[in-house]
């Protein structure tokens, strides 16, 4: 009923990844300037520019969480996000430091160290989308990329506009994105105007999840939430371990089965995407929607 | 039965409050035409139906069957260990399970195949037996039980806030879990816990009558025949059980054990198979009420009930405080043990200021960069003191501060476990900033330590309040600090839940850490400290009269009252400093005093400045180990103190 590993392979991104390393890799060896990124979107945006940082604010959570553009190994990491390393940070000698606008008031003192250049990284005003093409636009005129930028952000209009035309030859059901807990009772819902949910309105699909959500555009409910609208599809994050057991939780749960999406299976699985991200995780989940969205039902 | 009856009908009038919010949920969901098909037709189509009776009513009856099993282990602890403060919270059942789990998140997952209810036990059940055994070498009074329990709850509470500020991402399923949601998807969570709170039940009322006769004297006890330590350690077990698996099936529901057993008690029920009854009739109705009415209040926004019902119970156990008498003599643990130190007061305290530089040059000069180990000199010792020294400068100050405010507030109360950690007081400050954070635009630093030490002054004001009217016992003094901590740590797991991306700021300031500590903030802590040494002398008589009792004071001319609201004052003003950099748990106020007043120091005045001493020479010296323990990440000095806090207790307890 849940197909597993749903045909999305990384390989389906490695023609992305590819172009982003090569980039990043000519940059770090021309005059360039000594970046440093202290938070997951201005890493991803940096990198999606085709500029490797000097180090990074924890890159295992990049790993994990954002996967893509590739951060290569010799990228040092500093630490937590809250509280990057400033001796090692010193040691780097940097040109700039590129943060989070929630994380600058409290590392404030890094000034000190090199320039800290504030981003927008979870805005209540703006969608996600527009937020990423603007915090884009912003590094890219601190780097003198901007044409990289230019072709991104057509690019993105492009994929957008592609996954709109996959879809609106099939039947457009509501979406729900989501996470399931490990427990089984838990999903963590995706909307608003979050990354997650804005790319689910350009490439017309319907949020099925019009509860609140935070600022980051997720809110955490009981399974009987994804009951509320039952012509929905449910799409949820495929995140190993925990998801595998929470789906074989959910499997001996009479609500979960009776679920209209679940009944028709109408259930699947895809790749991570981190739901404040940058232009490239906009383009691979709406790559990454299209192909799940079934032709048929 | 006097006494069982309106204990019982204030559990049913709950049970019934509950039930009445349930059918509110219900009508929200399906019309009262479709209650009765929807209990038992079999409409699978029918989804708002299947809602009902698969997810709302489990919900209600899970919630049920929680709040019984807790409040039935809850009225065993309270029995068995003749305390009561004793709950599955206070005696690091659930820090233990928390630990247990977040490890075998980490890098043992197979062993959650199971569920986690094993696991919760097995954690759950380590930690009582490490607070018994810790006890037991302290003959078992109910201080030492609680001191040992709050301890190891705070060090494994400290191991796990920093294995989820290290691995904040993967271990998000354990502070869903944390949070105690009560959703239900299905029946099969009642399937696997009821015949487990059954069987354990059962249990337990078969332990009732031995049980009850631990009321008597011990040797009373013993000329029954009855073996003490077996009765003991199977109720223990049992109500170990019986927490562990309410929490593996559904988290962490702190408080509703300790307000269960203590309300009974307070309505009425004296005798333990009165209290057997009640208690879990009332902790059951409180579970209930606080889930379904926040489901009704809140509607698709899950607030999850783990976290709520302190917030029902703090302003409850409050009221209670002053009815609460002691259970039993107070035992008096005079901390006797002397550490190996020879000489005058004044080589003991040469010795601690040596001991204090040396820790001062540790943390400036070594550390560690991309390369390795270094000894800071030179150039490199210019680039990197900017960066030392507020954050050492702030260390020193909060430690001598905190441990300062812990021995003025064991003088004053006359109880050696008061601290500003474990009467709430740094709690308290805490709460304010929780608040100012989410709510007041971003304040300087300076700013906050007023506020918090504004808020540190009311917490200790109201606590002298109630404490002048109701002479308050050494359990409800804790007591109300439990409270205000476990209110404390249930808004922050309800904001984790709620996955607010400001929470992890709140979190890593909240453990404790001095990382974004300026220059300018580290020289107000260390003028503050200069300050009390400056006016300490003049605390002196105070100190040594106060605890005599109020008439001694008087006869020199000094109004009791004007004494302690000065020192209660500077106590505040400390502590709300201190907090603001170091956070709530740190521990160092309650270890220090001790520290010091084991080294041998004999005044009042030499005991507070050597506590002052030892605490600052703990603060840097956490501060220097957090900064290289995992570099380049860095464990909060608050989160390494409370787990070296909690080491030196447990070596401390091994050498009496």
């Amino acid at each position: 009923m849940v197909k597993w590993n749903s045909g999305i392979t990384r390989r389906y991104f490695i023609g992305a990844a590819f172009t982003c390393c090569m980039a990043g890799n000519a940059a770090a060896t021309s005059p360039g300037r000594r970046l440093v990124t202290l938070d997951l979107l201005p890493t991803e945006l940096l990198l999606t520019l085709g500029i490797c940082p000097v180090a990074v604010g924890n890159s295992r959570l990049y790993r994990r969480l954002v996967a893509e553009p590739e951060l290569t190994p010799d990228v040092l990491d500093l630490g937590p996000l809250t509280e990057p390393n400033a001796e090692l940070l010193q040691s780097l000698r940097p040109d700039a430091i590129l943060v989070a606008k929630w994380q600058a008031g409290a590392l404030e003192p890094l000034k000190r160290i090199a320039p800290l250049i504030p981003v927008a990284a979870v805005s209540r005003d703006l969608p996600g989308v527009a937020l990423a093409l603007q915090v884009m636009e912003q590094i890219a005129t601190l780097t003198g990329t901007q044409e990289a930028a230019r072709n991104w952000a057509v690019r993105l209009e492009q994929e957008l506009q592609t996954a709109t035309e996959q879809l609106e030859k099939r039947r457009r059901r509501p979406v729900y994105v989501c996470r399931f807990a490990e427990d089984g009772r838990n999903v963590a819902l995706f909307g608003g105007y979050g990354l997650i949910g804005d790319v689910l309105g350009r490439i017309g699909l319907e949020n099925a999840w019009t509860g609140r959500v935070n600022a980051s555009g997720v809110t955490s409910a009981g399974i009987d939430s994804l009951a509320e609208n039952p012509d929905a599809h449910i799409v949820h994050f495929d995140r190993g371990r925990e998801t595998r057991k929470a789906i074989e939780r959910l499997q001996d749960s009479s609500l979960w089965r009776a679920l209209p999406a679940v009944r028709a299976g109408r259930v699947t699985a895809m790749p991570v995407i981190y739901p404040s991200g940058g232009v490239c995780s906009a383009v691979r989940l709406a790559r990454q929607l299209a192909k799940v969205i079934p032709h048929d039902g | 039965m006097r006494g069982a009856a309106p204990s019982s009908g204030v559990g049913l009038a709950l049970l019934g409050l509950s039930f009445l919010f349930f059918l509110a949920n219900l009508r929200a969901l399906i019309p009262p035409g479709e209650w009765i098909p929807a209990l038992y037709g079999d409409n699978l189509f029918n989804l708002a139906q299947l809602t009902a009776r698969d997810a709302l009513l489990p919900r209600l009856l899970i919630a049920w069957i929680c709040g019984a099993a807790l409040g039935f282990a809850g009225v065993i602890f309270q029995q068995v260990l003749r305390n009561p403060l004793a709950e599955p919270g206070t005696l690091g059942v659930y820090a233990g399970a928390k630990v247990a789990l977040a490890v075998c998140l980490l890098w043992i997952p197979e062993a959650l195949e199971a569920g986690w209810a094993p696991v919760a036990f097995s954690g759950g059940g380590l930690a009582v037996l490490a607070v018994l055994w810790l006890a037991s070498r302290q003959g078992f009074s109910p201080v030492s039980i609680i001191l040992s329990g709050l301890v190891l709850s705070l060090s494994l509470g400290a191991i796990g806030t920093t294995l989820i500020l290290v691995h904040f991402e993967e271990l998000n399923a354990l502070y869903i879990w944390d949070a105690g949601s009560l959703v239900q998807n299905g029946w099969d969570g009642i399937a696997d816990l009821l015949p487990m709170v059954l069987a354990f039940g059962l249990a337990g009322g078969i332990l009732c009558r031995p049980l009850s006769l631990l009321e008597l004297e011990e040797e009373s006890v013993r000329g029954l025949g009855l073996s003490l330590a077996m009765t003991r350690f199977a109720a223990i077990s049992v109500a170990v059980a019986l927490c562990t698996f309410v929490a593996g099936a559904v988290g962490t529901i702190s408080f509703i054990a300790l307000a269960g057993a203590t309300i009974a008690r307070a309505a009425g029920a004296r005798r333990l198979h009165q209290r057997l009854v009640s208690a879990p009739l009332i902790s059951a109705g409180l579970l209930a009420v606080t889930d379904q009415g926040a489901k009704l209040l809140f509607g698709v926004t899950e607030i999850p009930a783990g976290s709520i019902t302190a917030l029902l119970g703090v302003p409850l156990l409050f009221f209670l405080l002053r009815r609460l008498r002691p259970m039993s003599p107070a035992a008096n643990n005079t901390w006797t043990a002397n550490l190996v130190m020879v000489g005058t007061t004044g080589r003991r305290m040469a010795v601690l200021l040596a001991l204090l530089a040396a820790s001062l040059l540790l943390a400036l000069l070594v550390g560690h960069d991309a390369n390795g180990w270094q000894m800071a000199m030179g150039d490199s010792f210019a680039a990197l003191l900017p960066w030392r020294l507020s954050r050492v400068m702030a260390a020193l100050g909060a430690g001598f501060l905190l441990a300062i405010a812990g021995g003025l507030l064991q003088r004053l109360t006359g109880n050696h476990m008061a601290s500003p950690e474990l009467l709430g007081i740094s709690s308290g400050a805490a709460l304010i900033l929780l608040v100012t954070t989410f709510f007041v635009p971003e304040l300087g630093r300076p700013a906050m330590m007023m506020f918090c030490s504004l808020f540190a002054g009311l917490v200790l004001m109201a606590f002298f309040r109630i404490d002048r009217r109701a002479a308050l016992s050494r359990e409800a003094m804790l007591l109300g600090g439990v409270a205000i901590a476990t209110l404390l740590s249930s808004f922050l797991s309800i904001l984790l839940f709620l996955g607010d991306p400001r929470v992890l700021r709140v979190l890593s300031w909240l453990s404790g850490s001095t990382y974004s500590v300026t220059g300018g903030e580290a020289g107000i802590l260390l003028f503050a400290s200069l300050v009390t040494i400056g006016i300490l002398p003049f605390f002196a008589r105070w100190l040594a009269i106060l605890p005599l009792g109020p008439a001694v004071p008087m006869g020199l001319g000094v109004g009791p009252e004007t004494s302690r609201m000065l020192i209660a004052a500077a106590v505040a003003c400390m502590t709300g400093m201190a907090t603001l950099i170091v956070g709530p748990l740190s521990f160092v106020g309650l270890m220090a005093p001790h520290l010091a007043r084991m080294s041998g120091m004999r005044s009042a005045l030499t005991q507070t400045y050597a506590a002052g001493l030892i605490g600052a020479i703990i603060m840097v010296f956490a501060d220097w180990l957090g900064r290289h323990i995992a570099f380049p990440w860095q464990v909060p000095a608050g989160l390494l103190a409370t787990g070296l806090g909690g080491f030196y207790f447990v070596l401390l307890v091994f050498r009496r």
